[in-house]
């Protein structure tokens, strides 16, 4: 006796046997199946005649001023089919099979070849050592030294104050 | 090459003879699809004539990807499921076995058409009485499934081009034409021989 598992599983695949749509392992189970069940049986004949019957709806047409009534209709709005725009052509074009690989390579092929150039170019010849900045800031480290030997040499000297008071100066105005 | 690719590729030059021969080629199956599918004839055939007018608007955008006649139906199916949407805010979300169908309202009193399962099935046979239990049966079912089983048992679409046309997985196909077959099958019991 086929379970209920049986039965639902082969039901739902019923329509497909009407329509012969099955593979054939599956139509033969069906077929063997339908031998053995009664419910599924007559529920696979009423499905079958109910197919048949929407064949038996005759046919509906549209009214005879049908093309004359569309001709009006086209009429109001233009003459011609409208022809595509720069957005639509570019979309269609887009959706083309080719495209999209081929826009995808050239745009790795653009990014691949500058990045080679750049890694397999010879290197630059060193510029000149020395550079401006610390040239100008020479005579500066020559009074920085000065400055801390006579700090030195007259801490004891009483003159501290004055040279305190000078570098505040400098700060303040910056130089 | 597919009789329609030349059709669409003159179509697509604003040839209107090329234009005229796609409607005369597709007019019956694209207004009985939606004949069935509003079970209005005026509404069909309004619908009918925007499937066209669509088309002919956007007939440049056309890819080969689909074929012509799924691509009219998949506009039809559109266009079907925005007039519902306005038909039924219209009627303020009233849906009864009493509402009236999906019309206009010169045929507003218009009800379902309940088959009547006391009546002898030999009273009811004739055909038009039958056709019209079968129409009251298409109506009953909701839109999606009674779109994939007219699709497919009425105009002879396959599974795999009303995926496409449905924009569905196969698989839903399948259980919507089944779904659809199995309600079917109880409104019209009285008509199916035992």
């Amino acid at each position: 006796m086929a379970s209920m598992l049986d039965c639902k599983k082969i039901q739902a695949g019923l329509s497909e046997y009407i329509d012969g749509t099955l593979g054939e392992a599956e139509r033969w189970a069906t077929q063997q199946h339908l031998g053995s069940c009664a419910v599924c049986a007559q529920i696979a004949q009423e499905l079958t005649q109910t197919t048949r019957l929407l064949a038996f709806l005759p046919r509906a047409e549209p009214s005879e001023s049908f093309e004359a009534a569309l001709t009006a209709r086209l009429a109001q709005q233009s003459l011609k089919p409208r022809t595509a725009t720069l957005g639509e052509r570019f979309v269609a074009w887009w959706g083309l099979p080719r495209v999209r690989p081929a826009v995808a390579s050239g745009l790795a092929l653009a990014a691949i070849v500058p990045t080679v150039f750049v890694l397999t170019r010879p290197p630059l010849s060193k510029g000149p050592e020395a550079r401006p900045g610390v040239a100008e800031n020479a005579p500066l480290e020559a009074a920085l030294q000065d400055h801390l030997s006579a700090t030195t040499t007259e801490a004891f000297g009483g003159s501290s104050g004055v040279l305190l008071a000078s570098a505040r100066t400098e700060t303040e105005t910056g130089s | 090459m597919h009789p329609d690719t030349s059709l669409i590729a003159r179509c697509q030059k604003a040839d209107i003879a090329a234009f005229n021969e796609i409607v005369a080629r597709y007019k019956g199956k694209i207004y009985n699809y939606l004949y069935r599918m509003t079970g209005n004839a005026e509404d069909a055939e309004d619908l009918t004539q925007e499937v066209f007018v669509r088309m002919y608007n956007s007939i440049h955008t056309f890819r080969a990807e689909a074929s012509l006649s799924t691509w009219l139906f998949r506009i039809a199916g559109n266009l079907c499921v925005d007039a519902f949407r306005r038909k039924k805010k219209e009627r303020g979300l009233v849906s009864s076995l009493d509402a009236p169908l999906f019309s206009d309202e010169e045929d507003s009193n218009a009800t379902r058409d309940v088959p009547d399962s006391s009546a002898a099935p030999e009273i009811l046979l004739s055909r038009k009485e039958l056709g019209g239990q079968i129409t009251a049966a298409l109506e009953k079912l909701p839109p999606k499934l009674r779109s994939a089983v007219i699709l497919h048992d009425i105009e002879g679409l396959a599974y795999e081009e009303i995926a496409v046309v449905e924009k569905i997985p196969l698989g839903t196909v399948k259980s919507r034409i089944f779904n659809a077959r199995v309600a079917l099958r109880a409104h019209l019991r009285p008509y199916l021989e035992s």
